[in-house]
Formats: C-alpha cells, sequence, structure tokens
C-alpha cells in the first residue's frame, strides 16, 4: 500500500479553509484523495456509509454547526469499527480548555489557524510527511 | 531603781525592816539572856523566841511582795503553820515540843506554858500570813480582812498595855502577847492594808471593797473591845471589895488579938499600927507565936478559926502564910494559885500574908446582867453596822454601774447620727448630743420652728400618745424630722431631732440624675433594651416602642431572642447569654428586629453588668437602624455586579469581535492573494492595483483586530511580581521592533521590582510607538526608573516629533490617530492599551515633552520595592 492510498476527511465548514487546504495540496502535488464533510454529522454519516474510503485520517475543525467537534470526537471514540482513527485537529480557538478536551479524546495533533497561509502550508507539508513515513494498519485486517 | 522601787513598795519595806530587825534582836536577847530586850518591862510578859522568828517570816513575806527572788508559798506555810501548830496546843492542851525548840524560857515572869507564844499572837501571824500568802490574789477581800484583823488584835493589844488592861493583850490565864510584838503585829498589818489600799486604787471597784474588807473585822474588835469594859468594872469591883474585906479582916484581927490581951482596947481602930507592935516568934516547938512588948504571946494558928469564920461569912477562900511562906491557916483548904490577891499584915518584925485567891464574878446577877447588856448592845450594833455596811456597798455598786451606764449612754448618743436631748416637763433640756443642730440651745423651743413648738409643748404637757412626730424645719428654717418620747415614770421626755437637709439634698440629686438619665435613654435615637438574666426584657426607651409599636406593658417580660431574627440572630443571643455570666461586651451584629411594623435591619450591640442593688445581671442592648446603610450596600452590590458584568461583556465582545471578525478577513485576504496568484496576467494594470488595495486594507485591517484584542486582554494581565533586568528586557524588545538596527537604546543596567508582563507589555507599546512615529530613520530611545517606598517610576523618552500637549489626552483614548493611517500604519491603540495596563495596576500615566525633543511617557505604579 503506498501512502497515496490514505484519505484525508476534512471536516470543515469554511468553505475558504477548505479550499485553502485543497489548493495547498495541489500546489504540494500532493495526490491523497480528500472527502470533505460540512460538519460533525455529514462527516458521521460518510463515515458510517463507508463513503470514505480507508485508510484515513481526520483532520477536524471543532467550531461546527449542528455536532462540533467535541461531539463528533466523542461519537468516533465510542464507535468500535473506527474508535481508533487518527484525528488532527485544525480550529481558530486557542483556548487551552479546547485543547486539553481534544487531547483528551485521543487526537494526534492540534493546530491553530493563523490568518496567513504559512501556517498551511506547514501543517499540509507535515501531513504528507506522516503518512510517508507513518504506518497505518491495512484496511480490512 | 532602788529610790522608785522605795518610793512605791515603802508600805511594805518599811514593816518589813521594823519586823525584821525587831525579831533578830528579841532572838539575840534570848541568846544573851538580856531580859530587858525580851520583856522591855520585868513586870510584863517576854517575846517568846518563836514569836522573834515568826517576826522574821513575816519580814520575808512583805519583802516578797516587792520582789520574786523569795519563795512565796514556803514563807507563808512557815508562818501560818508555827502558829497554828502553837494554837492546836493550847485548844487540845498538848505539847508537840515546838515551844521551847530554839531557846530555853528562863524568864521569871510567868506565863501559862513556858517559851509558848501567846494565842493571839499566834492568830495575828496566822492572818497576816494569809493576807500576804500568795490566796491573797484569790480573795482579795478575804486577804484585807485577814490584815485588819491582825492590825486590830494588835492595836487591842497596845492600848491593853497602856491602860494596863490585862485581857486586852492576855486571853485569860494564858500567856499574853509582848508589848513589842503588839507593835510589830501593828506595824506589820498596817503595812500589808496600806499596800493593799494601793493596789485596790487600780480597780474601780477597789477602794470600796477594801473599805468594806478594812471595815468588818475593825467593827468586830471594837466589839470585843467593849467586852473589856465590864470585865475590868468587875476587876475594879473586885479589888476595892478586896481591900475593904482585907482592912476588915484586920480590924477582926486586931479585935480578937485585943480580946486576947495583946493589944490594948481600941487598938482595932487602926489595925495597921496596933498590928505593927507584935513581933512573931518562933516557939521551941516550931510555932508561930505573935508577942507583945508585955511578953505575952498567942499562937498565929488561934488565929484561924476566926479568919475562917469571916471568910465563909463573906464567901471568900483564904490562906495565912508565915514570911517563909509556911501556911498557918485556911479556908477550905484555899491552894496556891496563880491569880491570887495577897494581903500584907505587917508585924514588928516581918509580916504575914493573907492569900486571898481571885474570886469570880460569874455568879452576881448585876455583873451578870452589865455584861449580857454591853454583849447584846454590841451584837445590836454590829447588826446595824452589818446592814448599813452592805447597804452603803450596794448602793456604791449600784451607783457606780449607773455612773458607768451613763458614760456608755452618753457615748452612744454623741455617735448618733441624730440630734438627741432629754427635756424635762416644762421643755427644759436637760441633757443632749454634740449632734444637736443648735449645740447653745437651752429649750426644746429653740429647737423648732415656732408652730412646731407650739404642738410639742402641748404634747409634753399632756402627752396624749405615746410618741410625737413632726416633720418640720429649725429656727433657720432647715428641714428635720422631730420625735418626742415621754421617759416611764419620769416626767422627762426623750427628743430625737433627724437633720433632713442632707437626705433631702440627696434624694433631688438623684431624682435629677434620675431624669437625665430616663430623657437620654428615651431621646435616643437607638432603640435600647434592658434585658434580665434571663434575657426577658424589663424596659426599653421609646426609639424601642416605636419601632415595635409596643409599650412597655405590652413588651415587659418578652423574650428577647423573640423579637429578632436574621442570620446573625442565634450567633448574637449566644454571645449576650455568654455576658450574663461575665460582665462584658458583645461584638457588632446585624440583625433584623421581626415584630416591629416592618422587618428592620438592625445593628445591634449588648454589654451587661451586675446591678448591686437588685443582686442580679442587667444586660442593655443598643439597635441602630441601619435599613439605609443595608439598601445602599445592595444597591451598591448590584452596580458593581452590572458593571462587572457589562465590563465582561465588553472584553467578550472585544474578544469574540476580533477574533471572529478575523476568520471571514483572512478569507478575503486568501481569495485577494490567489486572485492575483492565479489571475494577475489576466487583469488590467487598474484591477491589480485594486487588489493590491484590498490586500493592504485587509492587512490595516488584522493590525487593528490584533491591537482590539491586545487592548481588551490588557486589563486582565498577569500581575505577578519579579525582579526585572530593566536594561535585558528593553534590548530584547527594541531589538525586535527596530528591524533596520538603527535605534539606539539608552537604558541603566538596573533591576527593578514589578509584574514582568504588564511591564513587557508596557514597553513593546511604547518602544513600537517610537521606532513608528519617529521622523528620522534613525533614533534613540531613553529610559530611566527609580523604584522606592512610594512605587515604581519609568521614564520612556525620545527624540522623535513628540506629541502636542493639547492631545496629551486625547490620545490615551482607543483608535486615536494624529497622521493619516495610509502614512503611518497605526490603529491608535498603542497608548491606549498602556493607559488600560497602567490603571489596571493602580498606577498613573503622564504625558510630556523629553529634553531630546521627543515624547515623554511618565509611568507611576504603587509597586514598591522589594515587595
Amino acid at each position: 500500500m503506498s501512502n497515496t492510498d490514505i484519505t484525508l476527511l476534512l471536516i470543515e465548514d469554511d468553505d475558504v479553509d477548505a479550499m485553502t487546504i485543497e489548493r495547498s495540496f495541489r500546489k504540494q502535488r500532493i495526490g491523497n484523495k480528500i472527502v470533505r464533510a460540512d460538519d460533525g454529522e455529514a462527516a458521521l454519516e460518510l463515515i458510517a456509509n463507508n463513503l470514505v474510503p480507508k485508510p484515513f485520517i481526520i483532520l477536524l475543525d471543532l467550531n461546527l454547526p449542528k455536532i462540533s467537534g467535541h461531539e463528533f470526537l466523542d461519537t468516533l471514540r465510542k464507535d468500535p469499527a473506527n474508535k481508533d482513527a487518527v484525528v488532527f485537529v485544525l480550529t481558530t480557538s486557542s483556548d487551552e480548555q479546547d485543547m486539553l478536551k481534544a487531547y483528551e479524546k485521543f487526537i494526534a495533533g492540534y493546530f491553530v489557524k493563523s490568518e496567513s497561509g504559512e501556517q498551511f502550508m506547514k501543517l499540509i507539508g507535515m501531513l504528507d510527511g506522516f503518512w510517508r513515513i507513518v504506518k497505518m494498519p491495512e484496511p480490512g485486517e | 531603781m532602788m529610790i522608785e522601787t522605795m518610793r512605791r513598795q515603802w508600805p511594805l519595806l518599811v514593816p518589813a525592816s521594823c519586823a525584821a530587825l525587831l525579831g533578830l534582836l528579841v532572838m539575840l536577847g534570848w541568846h544573851t539572856h538580856n531580859s530587858t530586850i525580851v520583856q522591855i518591862s520585868p513586870n510584863w510578859v517576854p517575846m517568846q523566841y518563836n514569836t522573834a522568828l515568826c517576826l522574821l517570816f513575816a519580814a520575808g513575806l512583805l519583802l516578797r511582795q516587792t520582789t520574786s527572788a523569795l519563795p512565796n508559798s514556803l514563807l507563808s506555810a512557815a508562818l501560818f503553820l508555827l502558829p497554828c501548830a502553837t494554837l492546836l496546843q493550847y485548844l487540845l492542851q498538848t505539847d508537840f515540843g515546838i515551844d521551847q525548840l530554839f531557846a530555853r524560857h528562863d524568864i521569871l515572869v510567868g506565863t501559862s506554858h513556858p517559851g509558848r507564844m501567846a494565842p493571839n499572837t499566834a492568830l495575828s501571824f496566822m492572818l497576816i500570813a494569809f493576807a500576804a500568802s500568795p490566796l491573797q490574789w484569790r480573795w482579795p477581800a478575804l486577804a484585807t480582812a485577814s490584815a485588819a484583823l491582825a492590825l486590830g488584835l494588835g492595836l487591842l493589844a497596845i492600848v491593853g498595855y497602856i491602860t494596863q488592861l490585862t485581857p486586852a493583850y492576855g486571853w485569860g490565864r494564858f500567856t499574853a502577847m509582848a508589848v513589842h510584838t503588839a507593835l510589830a503585829v501593828s506595824v506589820i498589818s498596817g503595812g500589808l492594808l496600806l499596800h493593799r489600799y494601793r493596789e485596790s486604787q487600780t480597780l474601780p471597784s477597789g477602794p470600796l471593797h477594801w473599805q468594806i474588807a478594812c471595815g468588818l473585822p475593825l467593827i468586830a474588835v471594837v466589839f470585843l473591845a467593849i467586852q473589856l469594859v465590864p470585865i475590868r468594872n468587875g476587876e475594879i469591883w473586885l479589888a476595892q471589895q478586896s481591900a475593904q474585906d482585907v482592912q476588915r479582916l484586920k480590924q477582926r484581927i486586931a479585935l480578937f488579938l485585943e480580946s486576947h490581951e495583946l493589944l490594948p482596947q481600941g487598938a482595932h481602930q487602926d489595925p495597921d499600927a496596933a498590928l505593927r507592935t507584935l513581933q512573931l516568934l518562933r516557939t521551941n516547938d516550931g510555932q508561930d507565936v505573935l508577942s507583945n512588948s508585955q511578953r505575952r504571946s498567942l499562937s498565929v494558928s488561934r488565929l484561924a478559926p476566926m479568919i475562917e469564920a469571916l471568910c465563909e461569912d463573906q464567901g471568900y477562900r483564904c490562906a495565912l502564910l508565915n514570911p517563909a511562906g509556911t501556911m498557918l491557916a485556911d479556908t477550905r483548904h484555899a491552894t496556891d494559885g496563880a491569880h491570887t490577891k495577897t494581903a500584907r499584915l505587917p508585924l514588928a518584925n516581918g509580916e504575914l500574908q493573907l492569900r486571898m485567891p481571885h474570886v469570880s464574878l460569874t455568879g452576881n446577877p448585876l455583873y451578870n446582867g452589865t455584861r449580857t447588856f454591853v454583849l447584846a448592845l454590841s451584837l445590836l450594833v454590829l447588826a446595824g453596822m452589818f446592814f448599813l455596811f452592805r447597804s452603803i456597798y450596794r448602793r456604791t455598786q449600784a451607783e457606780a454601774k449607773a455612773a458607768h451606764l451613763y458614760v456608755s449612754f452618753k457615748q452612744a448618743i454623741d455617735t448618733f447620727s441624730e440630734g438627741f436631748a432629754i427635756i424635762d416637763h416644762t421643755g427644759k433640756i436637760k441633757d443632749k448630743n454634740k449632734r444637736l443642730h443648735d449645740p447653745d440651745a437651752g429649750l426644746l423651743a429653740d429647737l423648732l420652728a415656732a408652730h412646731t413648738a407650739i404642738d410639742a409643748l402641748d404634747y409634753i404637757n399632756a402627752p396624749s400618745e405615746a410618741e410625737f412626730t413632726a416633720r418640720t424645719t429649725d429656727r433657720k428654717d432647715s428641714p428635720i424630722a422631730v420625735h418626742i418620747a415621754p421617759i416611764p415614770n419620769t416626767r422627762e421626755f426623750v427628743v430625737l431631732i433627724a437633720d433632713l437637709y442632707e437626705s433631702v439634698g440627696q434624694l433631688k440629686a438623684i431624682e435629677h440624675q434620675q431624669a437625665l438619665i430616663n430623657s437620654a435613654f428615651d431621646a435616643s435615637t437607638n432603640g435600647i433594651f434592658v434585658l434580665d438574666g434571663q434575657l426577658r426584657v424589663l424596659q426599653a426607651n421609646q426609639t424601642a416602642y416605636d419601632w415595635l409599636q409596643m409599650t412597655q406593658e405590652t413588651i415587659h417580660g418578652k423574650k428577647f431572642d423573640q423579637l429578632i431574627s436574621g442570620q446573625n440572630a442565634r450567633n448574637f443571643i449566644n454571645e449576650i447569654t455568654t455576658i450574663t455570666n461575665q460582665r462584658g461586651i458583645t461584638n457588632d451584629y446585624d440583625i433584623v428586629l421581626t415584630r416591629s411594623a416592618r422587618p428592620s435591619w438592625m445593628q445591634a450591640r449588648a454589654a451587661s453588668r451586675f446591678s448591686s442593688e437588685s443582686k442580679s445581671i442587667l444586660i442593655t442592648v443598643s439597635c441602630t437602624c441601619i435599613d439605609s446603610q443595608k439598601a445602599l450596600v445592595e444597591q451598591l452590590n448590584k452596580t458593581i455586579t452590572q458593571l462587572a458584568k457589562s465590563n465582561e461583556e465588553l472584553d467578550q465582545f472585544a474578544f469574540v469581535a476580533s477574533h471572529d471578525l478575523k476568520s471571514p478577513l483572512v478569507g478575503i485576504k486568501n481569495i485577494s492573494d490567489w486572485l492575483e496568484e492565479d489571475f494577475s496576467a489576466l487583469l488590467p494594470e487598474e484591477g491589480r492595483n485594486q487588489i493590491a488595495l484590498i490586500r493592504a486594507r485587509c492587512k490595516r485591517m488584522m493590525v487593528l483586530l490584533d491591537d482590539l484584542l491586545h487592548y481588551s486582554r490588557a486589563g486582565r494581565l498577569n500581575k505577578d511580581v519579579e525582579d526585572i533586568a530593566l536594561h535585558e528586557l528593553a534590548g530584547d524588545i527594541v531589538s525586535m521592533y527596530d528591524i533596520q538596527q538603527t535605534f539606539t537604546l539608552h537604558c541603566p543596567d538596573i533591576t527593578v521590582f514589578a509584574p514582568r508582563v504588564p511591564i513587557e507589555t508596557l514597553l513593546r507599546n511604547l518602544v513600537n510607538n517610537s521606532i513608528k512615529h519617529h521622523t528620522h530613520k534613525k533614533g534613540n530611545i531613553y529610559i530611566e526608573a527609580t523604584q522606592d517606598d512610594a512605587g515604581l517610576v519609568l521614564y520612556f523618552g525620545d527624540d522623535g516629533c513628540g506629541i502636542p500637549e493639547t492631545y496629551f489626552d486625547k490620545v490615551l483614548r482607543p483608535f486615536t490617530t494624529l497622521t493619516p493611517k495610509d502614512k503611518t500604519e497605526g490603529s491608535g491603540m498603542g497608548l491606549a492599551i498602556i493607559a488600560k495596563v497602567v490603571d489596571s495596576l493602580d498606577g498613573t500615566v503622564t504625558l510630556g515633552k523629553a529634553e531630546q525633543g521627543g515624547l515623554l511617557v511618565t509611568i507611576w505604579l504603587p509597586t514598591k520595592k522589594g515587595e
């Protein structure tokens, strides 16, 4: 399995932010598939309906309509099939409480959105490196 | 010392010396057979050796009274026992062999028993022994009486010697008291009496007792002496009788001799002369014969029947003795006795003795009558004297008691706080004490106001009631209370006058004080409750009554804890209970007075005090109405809460605004970036400029939002203080903002003690301002700081263009800029943030002109050194 087989589930309500990430993927020529959900509910539906090809990693915004990021994490970690999913949080909240609460749900990393696009570039670079190096379990095993 | 003792004790010392001297002298006389010393006169009885010894004992005993050197009991025992033994010898008619123990009796003058002390002497010594023995302290009157009796006996003997009244110094046929013994006994007992008299002066009733004790024995002695008068008369009569009888006997003898022609006829006319012509001869056959000049003779024994016949007639006993003492004739075998009258028949060559024994007059009814009369009279007088003495004694005792009572009474009435007087029925003052308000008053009327005086005089004229009582004034209009009561069995009255001036004054003062207290109590705007030990309300003031809409009657006895409520009420009651046991004051408590018209908040405090009058604890609770204060505080708290809330909201708004406004702005900026990146070649020159403008505005908006965020956070910075190396911190900040490295920092290398984060924020904004607004590319930044007990002062200056003074106030407000925003990129928040930070630290910020021309910012923070 090559690293390009890993899907990125992007849960983000802000279109511009989503566009920025997609644009960054393109700019850096990263071929991995991106599945986007507008909110937590949509994301859970996608996962439940197996519309996200495994293996996937999740990039989660906390401030979401309907089901917030934290609620999404709660539900996810209760789902036996997907409780081991790797989740990165990308949010505008630099609140310490938010960060601690997120890490308690075993997230792999917490990133704060900054106004400039440079941070996004670094994040994308990190993600590219992550799935290049990190060994993930094979789907269906 | 010696003289002083002599002066005080001479009644003992002088007799003692005399007695000792006499005793020693007589003892010496016995040993040297000097009859002059022992007897004085040859016809008188001698002082016996034992008597002289007793004199020495008596002298010792007297000296013993002045000094304790001699054994008192031993001496008195010796002085008592020797005469006592002598008396016993007389009484029991025995001989203990004590009479001539020390010296042989070799004096010719006859005594009943050789060497034996006279019984009256023995008695005198026993009396003296008792009077001077230690027993005198137990029975002082008896001792005085003893001494007096001894004195009487001594004096009687002396008088007997002077008047030749033998029974006065010699008792019957017993040995008589010697004349110097009598003297010595008198002196000794006299001395003792005097001594006792002086001793008796120390006691109030002493002299009286002394007089009685002295008088009674002396009267007894006088009584004895009176008995001597008929005895003496009898003696005189007997002497005369016997003289006549002897003369008659002589005449009979002469007549008898005439009849036998031995004497011429008529010779019996002068028997003595006739008898002297006769001679007494002794014949060869040994017969005594009388012969005359004619040699006629007659045997003396022939006279005997004639004499006997005569004597029988007269009731005499008679004996006729020749000069050799040979009995020639006697009647009824008359024996030679101690008390024999001897008649002498003088003859030419000697004399015949006619002895007639003492004839008792006991049988003589006249003599007996006289004696009985005298005895009866004496007894009568004695009895009379006894009762007289007794009544005198009793009266004197009563007088002494009365005198003592009067002194006590005087003392008592003088210590009265009231005036006291005794008046007679005319109103005349007879006695009074020192408290009487008019000490010179002589009449009752002088003491009282006129109208009362009339009433009082009416009363004493006819006391109708047990007591007269009036409240009136004295002559000087001073208030008094007067009581008059009669003294039973007299026409006198007791008057008591109390001065009311002082008590009335005191009463008024107390009433005045009470009124003051009451008015103050009621006038107080505080509610005041007085509680007893069980916390029941006894009284409250008018304010409290008004609050509670109660009265003295309805509030009395109410438990105080039922009147109050509130969360502190229980604690307050507990603390009051504590001070009921120990005097004290409670803390202030906010309580609610529940029984009032509408519950009111009170600040209450209680104090306890022990009331000595009611012997109980009293607690006073003072309540101040604090409803208005409470309302104010509530209002204030509400306002503070509202203010805090609105501040919070404002901060929240600023934060949310800056934060949430940012994300669409980032979107706009990103999209404009992408426009330029992706479609730059497609746009005309003007379109590209407009996109650049969009990006510039986006950037300014970002800065504005950032600064707004800083501003909102400026009041909530971490205020932990620590030591800050000022130069290092300032250097870091300057190098961060001075990208071209063209500015020079002038800052002393000092350490200040201050909150690090706010100081950093201040310096960052100040440095940013200085560099951003500097007129030249190069410049200087000046930082100075001083810190002492007044706080920290930070001076920040530069050599830029500065700010005109008119804008000093304005620039401290947010979003204020002095240059067009397009020329200098600034949000106008720098100084506003500084002002807010300083304000949150309770400091001040002052703007001014620096020496170097630029702006001088002076910041004072209340952070003291080393705090």
